[in-house]
């Protein structure tokens, strides 16, 4: 989630530093998005290991068999981590936020409720977030203006950036309803891409 | 000069490389593409695309799927009133698949089957997905017919590299000219594609 953090010891520490009273309240928050999310999640908490120190998270599932149901950090899914680090990211601090394809190992379902939720979130803060994204799901929300989306093109020259609002047929195409996932990710398919599937 | 291009909307896969296919050899640009969602995504989007036509020329492209729908009923009902000369809205009898087995030489060459298996007027075809598959499983190119037919007993209808092989003959085989020769449906389509305003 965090850059040079692939095991997310580092994003542990990170919840760890926030004082008490921060840290509860995040993780409240964030326990009632994993309730709507994650299956059976019923409950997300902070630990310390008592013979290392070390901090985890922890939730406790729903499940038939009694004390079966407690989790540390390491087993849950990369959907439930993913989200987790996400919703942490966007409580956390005031600055410049930069999320790389969010939608990862996530159901499209969630993935096309995160533009309202970012936009939500950082309406109080007033902070700039940039989000990279190939995902379609995220993409169907009505209401992402296309003066705010840049479309990447990598080019022999470099990468050439355009607001998409800015080419004509794409900001006709918006303002007759289309969702930037129906106009916009069409543009950035690869032109061979076809040819991936006659691989032998 | 201005470049003559247009939005492309079409239903599929094999939709969309007919239409390039058909775009390319009349010169033409495709300047967007839309849709590959299915037939209901189209109709539903029709309206809008006939206003948006205004603006730039809309070519869409669908199947007539059953013999009771005649085509112009069809362009009437999608677009909800009066179409917009910029909007080509097409209709292809019954399916896609017609025009693509309509160049009959090429295809026979494609499966490795006698070319009087396929019909010589393939528009009147019922069912042409089926027809289609029916074809390749005659195929003596083993490969290529275990690609196109689906599995015994598989809910769908094609095989898994129906729309990558059927997408590469259209790309790299189809005649356009040999296919309209055979199929009017696609003849009168060329012809007004030829006459439609782009300016």
């Amino acid at each position: 989630m965090l850059e040079n953090d692939p095991f997310g010891q580092g994003f542990l520490e990170r919840v760890a530093k926030a004082n008490e009273r921060t840290r509860r309240s995040r993780l409240s928050k964030i326990e009632e998005a994993l309730k709507i999310a994650v299956p059976q999640l019923e409950q997300l908490e902070f630990t310390r290991d008592a013979v290392t120190g070390r901090p985890h998270l922890q939730a406790l599932y729903s499940h038939w068999r009694p004390n079966a149901g407690l989790q540390r950090e390491d087993q849950f899914s990369d959907g439930t981590l993913r989200l987790l680090g996400l919703l942490w990211s966007l409580l956390e601090g005031d600055s410049l936020l930069l999320l790389e394809e969010p939608e990862l190992s996530l159901n499209a379902g969630i993935v096309s409720q995160l533009a309202p939720l970012i936009s939500r979130m950082q309406r109080n803060r007033q902070r700039q977030i940039l989000v990279s994204t190939h995902s379609d799901a995220l993409l169907t929300e009505q209401g992402i203006d296309g003066r705010e989306v840049l479309l990447l093109t990598p080019t022999p020259e470099g990468t050439e950036v355009k607001v998409a609002a800015d080419i004509d047929e794409v900001r006709a195409l918006l303002e007759a309803g289309f969702t930037v996932g129906e106009v916009v990710l069409p543009r950035t398919k690869p032109s061979g891409a076809e040819q991936l599937s006659l691989l032998k | 000069m201005s470049e003559r291009s247009v939005i492309l909307a079409v239903e599929d896969k094999l939709s969309e490389a007919v239409s390039t296919k058909i775009l390319e050899d009349l010169g033409i640009n495709i300047s967007q593409r839309l849709g590959l969602k299915g037939k209901g995504y189209l109709q539903s989007k029709a309206p809008s695309l006939n206003q948006t036509a205004k603006g730039f020329p809309v070519c869409m492209l669908t199947d007539q799927d059953v013999p009771s729908q005649c085509p112009p009923q069809l362009v009437q009902a999608w677009t909800k009133g009066e179409r917009n000369a910029k909007f080509f809205l097409r209709v292809a009898v019954m399916e896609v698949e017609s025009w693509v087995m309509a160049d009959r030489r090429g295809f026979a060459d494609f499966l490795s089957i006698p070319v009087n298996r396929i019909p010589e007027d393939t528009d009147v075809i019922l069912q042409p997905k089926e027809f289609l598959v029916s074809l390749a499983r005659l195929s003596r190119k083993t490969r290529l017919r275990q690609e196109i037919v689906p599995l015994p007993g598989a809910t769908s209808k094609v095989g898994s590299g129906y729309n990558s092989r059927l997408g590469e003959f259209v790309h790299s085989r189809w005649s356009v000219n040999r296919a309209a020769s055979v199929s009017v449906s696609l003849q009168r389509t060329l012809a007004q594609l030829r006459d439609f305003d782009l300016a």
